[in-house]
């Protein structure tokens, strides 16, 4: 199971019907034919204003059709939807954030940028074989590209 | 007056004032006009194209029209979206003649 994908689709499930029966299978496949040149937290963030957007669009829906019929929206459940949903999205948007940063130090991690440079570069000068030992000499290019991605 | 377009819209039905394309299509339309510059994402464009379907400025190409290998759906300009688009040029090349005088124009020089 893909975890951004199910963010993904989880962040789709939440957008009004309407919007979700006409375009969430059309959203999905765009985001499989862009997602590998795309960064994973931007197509995050863009989802998550599509789904702000929308409701905002819902609300004023819903306000304009119960004014056609001269009903009013004032009831407890209504007046609290929005703090909910700002509760949602507000943590929506944490673990967006989390997911990306994980991503950068994870799986895209530049190899020659500044903090690879003082963290992993020591670790592999700071390597000192032992003497008379094939086995240790051998080992340490081999750790060396495991470790940095590239030769030396 | 013509409303002027937010850029999304904008670079949206110029896109589709050439020919017919899904979704992905679009985007990467909008990708060669702006030569890269100007990336929409899908939520974005979704958002965008149900707007200007709800204005009637784009619809459905209808799935007799559309090519049997085709199973995505395609979006077309309508004679209404073709007409804003129209307007909203003419508004940009006015704004671009009256500008264009000014951009040689060097600051006066303080006495």
């Amino acid at each position: 199971m893909d975890p951004l994908r199910t963010t993904y689709r989880l962040l789709l499930a939440l957008h009004p019907r309407v919007f979700r029966r006409e375009f969430s299978d059309e959203i999905l496949w765009v985001f499989d034919e862009i997602r590998s040149e795309e960064r994973m937290g931007r197509l995050l963030w863009d989802c998550l204003l599509s789904l702000l957007r929308q409701h905002a669009q819902a609300e004023d829906l819903v306000e304009s059709h119960a004014g056609a019929f001269g009903l009013e929206i004032n009831n407890s459940y209504l007046a609290a939807l929005p703090l909910l949903r700002g509760g949602v999205l507000a943590s929506l948007i944490i673990f967006a954030f989390v997911t990306e940063l994980g991503r950068f130090h994870s799986v895209d991690y530049p190899t020659n940028s500044l903090l690879s440079r003082r963290v992993y570069r020591p670790a592999c000068e700071d390597f000192q074989p032992r003497k008379n030992s094939k086995q240790s000499v051998a080992i340490k290019p081999l750790q060396a590209k495991h470790i940095m991605g590239r030769d030396f | 007056v013509p409303v002027p377009l937010n850029p999304a819209p904008l670079h949206i039905l110029v896109a589709l004032a050439a020919e017919d394309l899904h979704g992905y299509g679009i985007m990467q339309a909008i990708k060669r006009q702006s030569q890269g510059a100007y990336k929409l994402g899908p939520g974005t464009l979704y958002d965008n194209l149900k707007k200007l379907m709800d204005q009637n400025l784009v619809v459905n190409v209808p799935q007799a029209e559309q090519n049997q290998n085709e199973t995505r759906r395609l979006y077309r300009l309508t004679a209404d979206g073709r007409a804003t688009l129209t307007a909203e040029i003419l508004r940009l090349e006015s704004v671009i003649s009256d500008a264009r005088p000014h951009l040689s124009k060097r600051r006066p020089k303080k006495a």
